[in-house]
């Protein structure tokens, strides 16, 4: 399949968007400004993984945050397809375009359970109650989840929860989801079965997904990768050329893959060792037997 | 030093039957070690945390420590509570001052809130709020609070998680230093870093807690199957190394450090 991406016009633009808290000091009403975010430009484009990462407290949160339009910038101009996000009405409607994840799934939710809180959310959309059974019939089979719907959110894991969050998001067929670390508190299985389910939704539903991260099983997901740190985009990667090299990966406070830590360390020992075609565990294995094999004839 | 005996507990379901999570558990736990705590979402690593912090009292049998029951009697559970430091898988439950700073102050031990602010880097966030600080920072303030008491036992559950790599080497730095004198318990889901880390593991699943040294573990990987977990990627590339005649049956390692100097070592010898 093609995937025409750069070329093509951008989904979501974003220009000179500042952000900044001010806080109230004291009585006397001193309040102190404290930039977050100065002066981004970004833009996203229709069905592609756009990866975010930066070291803690570099504002990707608040930046997700406002592009989901839940808080404000200062400054700057936001479009989506061309229409600036002050535009388009009635507001829901754009809550209805960009849906978000947010890292706290705890504050996701209000209702009891998630059959609960589907009714509440989707009643905000206009959606009626044949509409909702069929929203959570649709996205629960998706998601494996159809025995969870009504367990009270108290009686369920922390990974369960991220499921249903997600599942939440997806439920009115956004344009943009915005994801703020979607599996930070999963377990393995769960976070195979959230990032199979990524793939599926790029690949089948031409969803386009924002994705804050850490790890490097999410980011292998991405398309492309920008870095944000004190407040400002730095620095953006192609995937491929990003995840095989160290020097870029830990500069930008990012795990390093096993097999490239490896190999890398092994270079520090000035051992002869090439590079890697990609992290997999087939092309390590190669380069270390072709490595210890040439040895051995020499 | 830590003692579990025929620990029971069950909890009532929304339908009003009873489900049991651990059943007939007995575990010993000993200071000086890091026990790397592993299970799927869901199958009870939260609660197993909650029953040894003194928190939560098992259904039946009892959790000891340092031979005293900790759920005798008020007096003893209280004792307990002063001993651990729990260190919440959601930190929000631990913040209730409006500063960074108060936070650090309250309680005892105010000599040591100057080392702390130090050590973690507290200084830029002091006067924010707790609640509005990252999700990573929120968990380097638990981290440095709980320490603050200096418990002898540290609990921490999924301390890591959404950590960068900079503060996520700062923790495990840190809990390798803690251990060496306490007792500590962590829950991950990151295996490699549990492996890397940790001197036992402890994996739950099928209602009971099972301990393995690392090594142990590595070299069976069936072992993390059986609880439904990804084979680390040390044994992974151990084994793929194995198989090609690389390296030799027993070469498992906790590290990829240790597997480059193996690697090295063999370089060298041919």
């Amino acid at each position: 399949m093609a995937v025409i991406k750069q070329s093509a016009n951008a989904l979501l633009k974003v220009t000179h968007v500042q952000y900044a808290v001010e806080q109230l000091l004291n009585l006397n009403m001193e309040t102190r400004k404290t930039e977050i975010l100065h002066d981004i430009n970004l833009s996203v484009y229709p069905n592609e993984i756009l990866g975010l990462v930066g070291p803690n407290g570099s504002g990707k949160s608040t930046l997700s945050k406002i592009l989901a339009h839940i808080i404000e910038p200062n400054q700057g101009k936001i479009t989506l397809n061309g229409a600036d996000y002050q535009s388009i009405q009635p507001e829901w409607h754009l809550h209805q375009l960009v849906t978000m994840v947010f890292q706290d799934v705890e504050a996701q939710f209000i209702g009891q359970n998630f059959t609960e809180d589907m009714l509440l959310y989707l009643t905000n959309f206009g959606y009626n109650e044949t509409q909702i059974e069929n929203a959570i019939t649709e996205v629960t089979s998706l998601f494996g989840l159809q025995d969870l719907v009504e367990q009270p959110f108290t009686a369920l894991s922390g990974g369960q929860k991220q499921l249903l969050a997600i599942a939440e998001a997806l439920a009115i067929h956004p344009q943009l989801l915005i994801l703020d670390e979607p599996t930070a508190q999963l377990d393995g299985p769960n976070t195979d079965m959230v990032i199979q389910l990524l793939q599926q939704l790029q690949r089948e539903h031409r969803v386009t997904i924002l994705l804050v991260t850490h790890k490097l099983a999410e980011l292998a997901l991405t398309d492309r990768v920008l870095v944000l740190n004190q407040g400002t985009i730095k620095q953006s990667y192609a995937t491929k050329s990003l995840l095989t090299d160290q020097a870029v990966l830990e500069a930008n406070q990012l795990p390093v893959p096993d097999t490239l830590a490896i190999i890398t360390a092994l270079k520090q020992a000035g051992l002869p060792v090439g590079q890697l075609a990609d992290n997999s565990l087939p092309a390590f294995t190669r380069e270390v037997a072709r490595l210890l094999r040439r040895q051995q004839h020499a | 030093m830590l003692e579990l005996k025929n620990v029971n507990y069950t909890v009532k379901t929304t339908q009003g039957d009873e489900r049991p999570i651990f059943n007939q558990l007995s575990l010993s736990l000993v200071p000086h070690k890091l026990y790397g705590l592993l299970g799927v979402n869901g199958v009870g690593k939260t609660t197993f945390l909650n029953l040894i912090s003194g928190l939560v009292a098992p259904t039946t049998g009892t959790v000891a420590f340092k031979t005293k029951d900790v759920y005798q009697s008020a007096k003893q559970r209280r004792d307990y509570l002063d001993q651990v430091g729990y260190c919440l898988q959601n930190p929000d439950s631990l913040f209730f001052n409006k500063t960074v700073l108060d936070e650090l102050r309250y309680g005892a031990g105010a000599a040591s809130v100057e080392n702390l602010i130090q050590q973690f880097a507290l200084k830029p966030l002091l006067t924010a709020s707790p609640f509005e600080l990252s999700g990573g920072q929120k968990k380097r303030l638990a981290l440095a609070i709980m320490l603050k008491k200096q418990p002898e036992i540290l609990l921490c559950d999924e301390i890591t998680a959404g950590l960068d790599a900079h503060y996520r080497q700062f923790v495990l730095d840190l809990l390798k230093q803690y251990k060496r004198q306490h007792l500590t318990i962590w829950v991950t889901h990151d295996i490699d870093e549990a492996v890397a880390v940790s001197d036992e593991l402890l994996f739950i699943g099928h209602g009971r807690v099972q301990k393995y040294p690392i090594l142990a573990a590595l070299r069976q990987p069936a072992i993390f199957k059986h609880y439904h977990l990804r084979v680390p990627s040390q044994a992974a590339i151990s084994k793929a190394l194995i198989t090609q005649g690389l390296f030799t049956d027993q070469q498992y390692y906790r590290s990829n450090q240790e597997i480059a100097a193996a690697i090295t070592q063999i370089w060298k010898l041919r």
